[in-house]
C-alpha cells in the first residue's frame, strides 16, 4: 500500500514539473487572481494524488480541465477580491539586457491580454501557452473545435490589434 | 493570422510556479478558503459601515416571507471533509474511450470502481435499489437499425445481470424493492430523446412478470419516480396528454394525472416522500416540500439549494438515502454546437466537462464536484450502504 501510495506521489510529481507552470497562468487568467489560482491547482493536484484517476487519455487535456472545473467552482462559490498579479511571464534569460526586454514584452502581452474576452482570453492561453491541440483545447473550453477556432482567432487577432499591429 | 505573431507570443514561457505551492500539495491538505479582507484604510472602514447600515434599512423591513430554513452557505472543503467520512456511495454513468459504463465511487469521489467494462454495450441511466443491493439501468446495445435501449438489473457490484425489458427505459424502484417501474420506448427505431417514452410497465423481480399501468393513454414522459408509500408516480412530462412541459404526480393504481406546476424537469423524490428536488431551469437545484396525502398533491415550499450561471448546468438531481445531500450532475452548456436534437442531459449523449457533483441539502450553495475529469459524469444515484 506505502509503495503504491510512493508512486502516485511520484507520479503526481512529475505531472507538477510538466504542467505546473502553464496550468498557473491559465488558472490566473481564469479568475483575475494568482493566489486563487494556487489555490486551484493546490486544490487539483491534491486530489489527484489522494485518488488518482485509472487512466487519463491526455494528461494535459486532463489536467487543464481539472483546473478549469476548480477556477470555475472558486469563481461561483466566493467573491474573489481584485488582486494585483505577479508576472504572468517569466523574465528570466541568460544575458540581463534580453531579460529586460522579454520582461518588456511580457508585461505588454499580460496587460492586452487581461483585457480581452474571458473566451477569447482563454482560448489564446489554452492554444499558446497550454500548448494544447486545437481538440483538446477545445475540449477543456467545452465548446466545439469550431466554435474554439472562432474564439481563438478572435482573440489573436484584437491582442495582435491592441499590441499596436506589431509583434511582441 | 501569421504564424510569427503566435511564435513570437509563445516565445513568452509562463512564470515558474512556486515551488512553496508544490511543498503545500505534497502536505496534502486542500487550500484554505480565501476570504476577501477589506483594506484597513478608512475609506473602506468607512464604505463598510455605510454597507451594514443600509443592508440593515433594506432587509429590515421586507415583509416577503422566507421560503424555507436554509441555512448559511458551507464551504466546498467542509462539504468534502462531511462526504470522506459518509458511508453511502454513488453509482453514476460515465464514459471512457468511447464506451460508456457504469461507476461505483465513494461519496468524496475516490475509489472508483467501473462495475459493467461491457465494449459492446453502453450503460447509463443507472437506479439504485432502496436497500443498495441491486442497480436497474439502461444498456444501449446493438448498431444501425438494430440499435435498441434495453433494461437490465444487476448486484451492486456488478455480477448476476439479467435483462427485464427491450426497448424501454427511464426505470426506478418501488419502495420495497421489489418491483421495477419503467417507460417503454415510443419508436422502435433507436432514440436518444429521452421523453420518447409510451406508457408506464412495472417488473416484478420475483415472479418475472410485466404489468401495463393501468392508463394506456400515458405517453412522453421521462424521469419516472415511484413515491416510498407505492400510490403515486411522479415524472415530466414533454409534449403530451395536454401537457406542454411539467412535472406530474401520476396515480399508480389509477388514472388521476395532476400537475404540481413546478417549472422544470427531472424530479427525484425524497426517500422519506416528504421532499421533491428537481432541476428548477437549466442553473438551479429546486426543493419542494411534497404532499401526497391529498388530491390533488401539492408542492410547497419551493427553494433552490443550488444557483448556478450560464454556462455551467445542474441536472439529475438524486437525493442521499438520509436526505442529507442531494447528488447532481454538473458541466458546461455545449453553446454553438450543432447537436441535431441532442442534450448532453440526455443518457448516453457525451457532455465534454461534466462532473458529479454533490450538495448539501441543508444549506444554500454549498457543493462540491466529486469528479474533476469530466468525462461525462452524468445521472448520479445514491447506494445505500448499512
Amino acid at each position: 500500500m506505502e509503495q503504491t501510495l510512493l508512486m502516485d506521489a511520484l507520479r503526481c510529481e512529475q505531472l507538477w514539473r510538466r504542467h505546473a507552470d502553464r496550468l498557473l497562468l491559465y488558472a490566473t487568467t481564469v479568475l483575475s487572481d494568482r493566489a486563487a489560482a494556487e489555490d486551484a491547482l493546490q486544490n487539483v493536484f491534491v486530489r489527484l494524488i489522494a485518488a488518482p484517476p485509472e487512466d487519463i487519455d491526455s494528461e494535459a487535456g486532463y489536467l487543464f480541465r481539472a483546473v478549469r472545473n476548480e477556477a470555475l467552482n472558486s469563481l461561483r462559490s466566493r467573491r474573489l477580491a481584485a488582486r494585483a498579479y505577479s508576472p504572468l511571464f517569466d523574465d528570466v534569460a541568460e544575458d540581463p539586457r534580453e531579460s529586460a526586454e522579454i520582461r518588456e514584452r511580457g508585461k505588454q502581452v499580460e496587460k492586452v491580454l487581461l483585457r480581452l474576452e474571458a473566451e477569447e482570453r482563454e482560448a489564446v492561453v489554452l492554444k499558446i501557452w497550454g500548448d494544447l491541440s486545437m481538440p483538446e483545447a477545445a475540449a477543456v473550453a467545452g465548446v466545439s473545435e469550431k466554435t474554439f477556432e472562432h474564439r481563438y482567432y478572435r482573440g489573436l487577432a484584437a491582442l495582435k490589434e491592441k499590441l499596436g499591429g506589431t509583434p511582441p | 493570422m501569421t504564424m510569427d505573431f503566435e511564435d513570437h507570443l509563445a516565445e513568452l514561457r509562463p512564470a515558474r510556479a512556486p515551488e512553496a505551492l508544490w511543498d503545500r500539495i505534497r502536505s496534502g491538505k486542500p487550500a484554505d478558503r480565501r476570504v476577501p479582507s477589506l483594506r484597513k484604510d478608512a475609506l473602506s472602514i468607512a464604505a463598510a459601515a455605510m454597507l451594514l447600515v443600509a443592508l440593515y434599512f433594506i432587509l429590515l423591513p421586507s415583509p416577503e416571507p422566507t421560503p424555507a430554513a436554509l441555512g448559511p452557505q458551507g464551504t466546498a472543503e467542509e462539504l468534502l471533509q462531511q462526504l470522506k467520512g459518509y458511508r453511502h456511495k454513488l453509482v453514476t454513468e460515465g464514459i471512457r474511450d468511447g464506451h460508456w459504463d457504469l461507476y461505483l465511487l465513494s461519496a468524496d469521489g475516490t475509489s472508483v470502481v467501473n462495475l459493467t467494462k461491457t465494449p459492446d454495450i453502453d450503460e447509463v441511466y443507472p437506479k439504485v435499489s432502496p436497500d443498495g443491493t441491486k442497480i436497474v439501468f439502461c444498456g444501449d446495445e446493438g448498431t444501425g437499425d438494430q440499435k435498441a435501449r434495453n433494461l437490465y438489473v444487476m448486484d451492486i457490484d456488478g455480477k448476476n445481470r439479467t435483462k427485464i425489458a427491450d426497448n424501454s427505459r427511464e426505470p426506478c424502484w418501488s419502495h420495497d424493492g421489489t418491483k421495477v417501474a419503467f417507460l417503454r420506448g415510443e419508436f422502435d427505431k433507436f432514440t436518444y430523446s429521452d421523453f420518447a417514452t409510451k406508457g408506464i410497465f412495472t417488473y416484478d423481480l420475483a415472479t418475472g412478470q410485466t404489468r401495463q399501468h393501468p392508463n394506456k393513454k400515458i405517453e412522453h414522459l421521462y424521469t419516472l419516480n415511484w413515491t416510498p408509500d407505492g400510490k403515486w408516480f411522479v415524472a415530466t412530462v414533454h409534449g403530451g396528454m395536454g401537457f406542454k412541459h411539467g412535472i406530474l404526480a401520476i396515480e399508480a393504481e389509477g388514472e388521476g394525472i395532476y400537475d404540481l406546476k413546478l417549472s422544470g424537469c427531472r424530479p427525484d423524490v425524497s426517500p422519506d416522500g416528504k421532499q421533491l428536488a428537481w432541476g428548477h431551469g437549466d442553473y438551479a437545484v429546486g426543493v419542494a416540500d411534497l404532499d401526497l396525502s391529498v388530491v390533488p398533491p401539492l408542492a410547497t415550499n419551493v427553494r433552490n439549494i443550488v444557483e448556478t450561471k450560464d454556462p455551467m448546468e445542474t441536472y439529475h438531481v438524486d437525493w442521499s438515502p438520509d436526505g442529507k445531500f442531494v447528488a447532481f450532475s454538473f458541466g458546461p452548456k455545449m453553446k454553438g454546437k450543432s447537436l441535431k436534437g441532442l442534450l448532453p442531459e440526455f443518457p448516453g449523449v457525451e457532455a465534454p466537462g461534466w462532473n458529479c457533483t454533490v450538495a448539501d441539502a441543508s444549506k444554500k450553495n454549498t457543493f462540491v464536484q466529486i469528479t474533476t475529469d469530466g468525462k461525462s459524469w452524468k445521472e448520479p444515484d445514491w447506494a445505500f450502504v448499512k
